[in-house]
């Protein structure tokens, strides 16, 4: 009942394509419509809504062979990022890296990536 | 700091949101758990009561259960003489992978035309009172607990009584079935126990009641209750000493339309 409950908050943001969720291990998988911008934000929110938090957020993205740069601040998607990484990493092709801000809440309005 | 900006072209973008999400074994058939339900949504419930005892009447009970706002749920219920209306605040959440505490507050006020003979004071209708008090749920894997306590205040009854007492409850839930949940339409078998007592003020009366009950949830979207409540002990005159409860109810997600700033 719960679980349905944050599948439906997700579902409803008009941004999602698909919501893919694995119950068990509370993972939910979205994909979002072309041409339509993703929020993290807006995310955050409806499982908050729903009553629940968020413990890891990942980005799957192609990221073109880009380094990750430790403490380097880049903008993408709308958003300023900055890595939290111990080391320099060439990112893979759909790499995922995940946001490390508590509950997703930005600092300074910037999210904290790490791999 | 090094700052670069730079467009990465994202030819596909996923997320993967891992949420601290736990089972539904807090859902207590007799009390409300710290738990809120989900903003904008709204549940439907009908429930009989037959109440056993020196009185043997029957209550069907018809109650709106709505968030209208993130932290906050509120119910209005009515078993068509007396009324119900009942708000919750969560206060604190701490969230775990299959496992969260969480506190609340709640108020609630009943108006009733009835006027019986029964120092303890009647929460199902019988009397016209108001109630307030916290909620502590504790939520781990396939077990929850949780614990209520309030103050309530009657106005109605017979004046040599008192008009003050203390309510508790301990509920225990367990998912029993399924062991691996990976669908949103497998049914769901919850089993309760909860422990329902009152202590009277300025007088010595008390009572402790016992309440096992069955949960089945279906679709993830409904429930069907059924319980049976008694005196473990007991030295006040009241009018039921026990009771069956039965009780369907149906949630709707997302029902009501989102109001301005519900961000956390």
């Amino acid at each position: 009942m719960c679980s349905k409950a944050i599948f439906k908050a997700l579902s409803q943001l008009d941004f999602v394509d698909t919501v893919k969720v694995n119950i068990e291990t509370s993972v939910y998988q979205l994909s979002f419509k072309k041409d339509s911008a993703a929020s993290i934000e807006g995310i955050r929110d409806a499982v908050y809504d729903a009553g629940f938090s968020i413990a890891k957020l990942a980005i799957t993205a192609d990221w073109k062979d880009q380094t990750a740069i430790k403490d380097l601040v880049f903008n993408d998607f709308g958003y300023q990022f900055k890595w939290q990484t111990k080391t320099n990493k060439t990112l893979s092709n759909k790499q995922k890296v995940y946001i490390i801000n508590k509950d997703i809440q930005p600092a300074k309005g910037v999210y904290l990536l790490n791999y | 700091m090094i700052v670069r900006s730079y467009k990465y072209v994202s030819v596909c973008l996923f997320f993967l949101a891992i949420v601290h999400f736990t089972n539904a074994q807090e859902l207590y058939v007799m009390s409300e758990p710290a738990s809120i339900m989900p903003t904008r949504s709204i549940m439907l419930k009908q429930s009989y009561q037959q109440m056993g005892g020196k009185m043997n009447n029957s209550f069907y009970n018809t109650q709106i259960e709505f968030s209208f706002k993130k932290n906050w749920m509120m119910h209005l219920g009515t078993n068509y003489t007396a009324s119900e209306v009942y708000l919750q605040h969560r206060l604190y959440s701490l969230d775990d992978i299959h496992a969260h505490t969480r506190l609340a507050l709640f108020a609630r006020a009943i108006s009733s035309p009835f006027n019986p003979s029964s120092n303890a004071i009647m929460m199902e209708g019988q009397q016209k009172l108001w109630n307030a008090g916290f909620i502590a749920t504790r939520l781990q894997h396939k077990w929850a607990s949780s614990f209520t306590a309030g103050w309530l205040h009657r106005y109605t009854g017979i004046t040599s009584y008192t008009k003050n007492g203390i309510q508790y409850s301990w509920s225990n839930g367990w998912l029993l079935y399924p062991k691996n949940y990976n669908s949103y339409g497998q049914t769901n078998l919850n089993f309760y126990v909860e422990l329902i007592g009152q202590q009277l003020i300025n007088d010595k009366a008390h009572f402790l009641d016992i309440a096992p009950s069955i949960q089945l949830i279906f679709n993830s979207q409904s429930k069907l209750n059924l319980g049976y409540r008694w005196a473990l002990a007991d030295n006040t005159n009241r009018m039921s000493d026990r009771s069956l409860y039965l009780s369907f109810d149906y949630l709707f997600f997302n029902a009501l339309p989102k109001l301005k700033n519900t961000k956390k």
